[in-house]
């Protein structure tokens, strides 16, 4: 498979030159990176940064390192600890998202599953999820699916249809969308813009190609230039200089 | 010429709202005046391109009915001004039913120019358009479709292109209908056309605010694309790195390592895996050491974390892989502050010889570059050039007047951070290379630590020692013909010719901007000599994708008047 390539040429002079000419704010730079490791939590990073680049963190540092506790304690396993350190940090957080909450309390579920725990789980089932369940319909349905996997040995669970609610991603999906409240209870962004950039470059960069032939990033950590090619990957020439 | 302020301004005032803050409304800006009439939006009905029977008032925006009105041969249409640019991604304009007339019979849509005029809009081919008497939408026939409601009297209806999807949708009292049109391709004119007795209709092209929330609908619009984008391809690397996180994560002793292949490693990699290196690389081009420490064992350390729950939960492996595996967590992290180090002592070098640049001790500066970056200074003698014709500033600068000195060096110390050698090397500056865009930290600017050098030549001296270096230069270049060359030399030494060079119009040259400038363009060349990137991957990026969506918007493109790369990402 051959690319046609465009008739339309832009020298590497000439597009240099344009690259020369656009303003990049540091500022607005380094606040998109403040950003990224606020919501990442990387309190250590956004602490160092803060002070050598003298931009203030939009979130109290303290809270980072708290969000990010509560975050592991869910990836651990350990929901009821972290449904604690939340209403610590503020309670309107649970009260105000009443489907968040039957997230953590269906994750507390699976860990007791997991860990072979049947009768309590069908007592917290039956307490806890249940009336929470009856008042919408989805909830419900989320909640048979779950208890679904009493009906499995614990060892083999993992490979019944409702196993992908064992897996890791699981913890890490339920972790995310309590660390998704907790940023937007703070008027964070509950993703953070930066890896955008990445996907954004790559797009551009491709809708252009076939209008124009223009000096290319092929290599988005180096952001050398690439001049020879524009096309797919086939007709990518090797790169000499890392 | 670029065009002056009040100009620019007058030229977004003719673009409706929602179209000024967006790379179209850019490239009417970048354009010159004699071309950018044709980019240009609708702002007004065409006299010149309308039938008998329409009376047009209100500077040219209300068009009325004069005609006989009695058959559909007595329909009248007017087209506007100009066609819909397509980088508008969406266009919009609205019109109010100032008097339904006899009958109603309104129509209002786009069409092609040249298509008839006594006709109402959507009944000839290349004409879409949406009419008021029975609610129905015509495409390039004389029998519509049922669409919406009817409108009349008081009614403000509106039509929306969208040509990135190649649809149009109207919308009554700022109302959204459903999509009328598909496939409407071609130069669209906005179009009404009148049929019956004093009827009225006034346009509105987005000189004032529309009844509909157009702005709402192109951050809609503007949403869906960033799905597709967030959603696409992750770009491949050529080759797998050798440093940084990625390498880390991913090419870290945890089995012999056999370099992945690049198709493999795709799978592995995701955006986030990219920003973790533009972030460092970043952080280290510009001498945020700290920051850049910390920011490894953070990501690698919430990696390792993260690895070892999911190797928990998912039972994947025995014990005693699990702590072998924290084992290789560990040596990565390891392997990644290593290499930190070793960044490290370089930049420290680097920051010592943009220190001395920035406090004028240019000699100092030379030297240090030819003990440790030798082939800066041999392989590019401009730079060199321009190293001494500073060097040259430098002492016109303290031999200016005694008051005049004092001043000076007041302004430079309030402006930056200048540690002596001394400090330089006990203490750690975190503040890198940039020293004059963070705050300085007070206490350590209350006096001017004066470098050897400064104290030892006296303001006699230093012009003794000016006219010296400027004989030199003379002899040196006096023949070079380079235009930056002559212009440099004959800047540096009008110097001469004031009597307190900081009153004088080259007073720019003693400005602390140009030291910067000095410094930046020096620490490019080091970088380059090395091997390494002039400018950091991550802004790299950056600039690349916003010249990308300009020039897609110069090409025409729909799509990219969507994507506002500031703002996007910043807000």
């Amino acid at each position: 498979m051959t690319s046609t390539h465009p008739a339309t040429i832009i020298s590497q002079e000439n597009w240099e030159k344009r690259l020369g000419e656009v303003p990049v704010s540091k500022t607005e730079i380094n606040q998109l990176i403040m950003d990224y490791l606020l919501v990442e939590g990387y309190k250590d990073a956004a602490e160092k940064f803060s002070q050598e680049c003298g931009l203030q963190p939009g979130e109290d540092l303290e809270t980072t390192q708290e969000r990010m506790r509560i975050r592991f304690a869910v990836q651990a396993g350990n929901i009821e600890e972290a449904i604690e350190r939340v209403n610590d940090l503020n309670p309107e957080i649970l009260d105000t998202n009443p489907q968040l909450y039957f997230h953590l309390q269906q994750q507390r579920l699976i860990e007791l599953i997991r860990s072979g725990q049947v009768e309590e789980a069908l007592m917290f089932a039956q307490e806890e999820l249940a009336p929470r369940g009856e008042q919408v319909p989805e909830l419900l349905d989320e909640l048979e699916k779950t208890m679904t996997l009493l009906a499995f040995d614990p060892k083999s669970g993992h490979t019944s249809p409702v196993g992908f609610l064992l897996d890791y991603s699981q913890r890490q999906k339920t972790a995310g969308e309590l660390n998704a409240a907790i940023l937007a209870s703070m008027s964070l962004p509950s993703e953070p813009k930066l890896p955008s950039l990445v996907k954004l470059l790559d797009w551009t960069q491709s809708q252009l190609a076939e209008k124009v032939q223009f000096p290319r990033i092929n290599n988005i950590l180096t952001g050398e230039l690439d001049t020879g090619t524009n096309g797919g990957d086939e007709s990518r020439q090797p790169n000499s200089t890392i | 010429m670029a065009a002056s302020a009040p100009d620019l301004n007058e030229v977004l005032q003719q673009v409706p709202e929602y179209l000024r803050q967006t790379p179209y409304a850019a490239l009417l800006l970048r354009t010159p005046e004699n071309k950018r009439n044709a980019l240009m939006v609708p702002t007004e009905w065409n006299l010149k391109d309308k039938v008998e029977g329409l009376t047009v008032i209100h500077n040219n925006l209300q068009v009325n009915y004069s005609g006989p009105g009695m058959r559909d041969s007595d329909a009248a249409s007017i087209r506007a001004n100009r066609s819909i640019p397509s980088q508008c991604g969406v266009y919009y304009y609205e019109i109010t039913v100032v008097d339904k007339g006899h009958d109603g019979f309104i129509g209002l849509g786009v069409c092609h120019s040249g298509v008839l005029a006594g006709r109402l809009p959507g009944w000839e081919a290349n004409s879409w358009g949406y009419h008021g008497d029975d609610g129905n939408c015509f495409a390039g026939s004389g029998s519509g479709r049922p669409y919406g409601p009817k409108f009349t009297t008081d009614d403000v209806v509106g039509c929306c292109v969208n040509t990135w999807t190649q649809q149009i949708f109207f919308t009554k009292n700022g109302v959204r209908l459903y999509t009328a049109f598909r496939n409407v391709k071609g130069a669209l004119y906005p179009t009404v056309g009148l049929r019956t007795k004093d009827e009225k209709v006034l346009a509105n092209f987005g000189q004032k605010p529309f009844q509909f929330d157009i702005q709402g609908y192109y951050t809609e619009e503007k949403h869906r694309l960033w799905r597709s984008i967030k959603g696409g391809p992750l770009p491949s690397l050529p080759t797998v790195p050798e440093t940084g996180l990625l390498a880390a994560l991913h090419t870290a002793p945890q089995t012999p390592m056999v370099k992945p292949s690049t198709k493999d490693s795709d799978k592995m990699y995701n955006e986030v895996d990219y920003t973790n290196d533009l972030i460092l690389s970043y952080f280290i081009h510009h001498g945020y050491r700290e920051s850049a420490r910390a920011f490894v064992q953070n990501v690698l350390g919430t990696a390792s974390t993260q690895r070892a729950h999911a190797v928990l939960v998912n039972g994947k492996t025995s014990p005693s892989d699990q702590s072998s595996f924290g084992d290789n967590a560990n040596l990565s992290l390891d392997r990644a502050l290593k290499d930190l180090d070793r960044q490290d002592a370089e930049l420290e070098i680097r920051q010592r010889i943009s220190q001395c640049v920035l406090r004028g001790d240019i000699d100092q500066a030379i030297q240090l570059t030819r003990t440790h970056y030798p082939e800066v200074l041999c392989d590019n003698e401009l730079m060199c050039f321009q190293l001494r014709c500073q060097k040259f500033v430098e002492l016109i600068r303290r031999s200016g007047g005694a008051q005049t000195v004092d001043k000076l060096d007041e302004n430079f110390v309030a402006g930056f951070d200048a540690p002596s050698d001394d400090a330089m090397e006990t203490e750690e500056s975190a503040t890198g290379l940039t020293l004059a865009d963070t705050a300085p930290s007070g206490e350590k600017l209350a006096k001017a630590p004066a470098s050897s050098e400064e104290s030892a030549v006296t303001a006699g001296n230093a012009l003794r020692e000016a006219l010296r270096c400027g004989r030199q230069l003379r002899m040196d270049y006096g023949e070079d013909r380079r235009k930056v060359v002559v212009d440099t030399l004959d800047n540096i030494f009008s110097l001469l010719a004031y009597p307190e060079p900081v009153h004088s119009p080259v007073a720019y040259l003693l400005d602390e901007q140009k030291r910067k400038e000095l410094v930046h363009s020096l620490n490019e060349e080091i970088l380059v000599a090395q091997n390494k990137p002039r400018v950091p991957p991550l802004e790299r990026a950056f600039t690349q994708t916003k010249v990308g969506i300009d020039e897609l918007i110069n090409q025409g493109s729909p799509t990219a008047n969507f994507v506002q790369v500031e703002h996007d990402l910043l807000t």
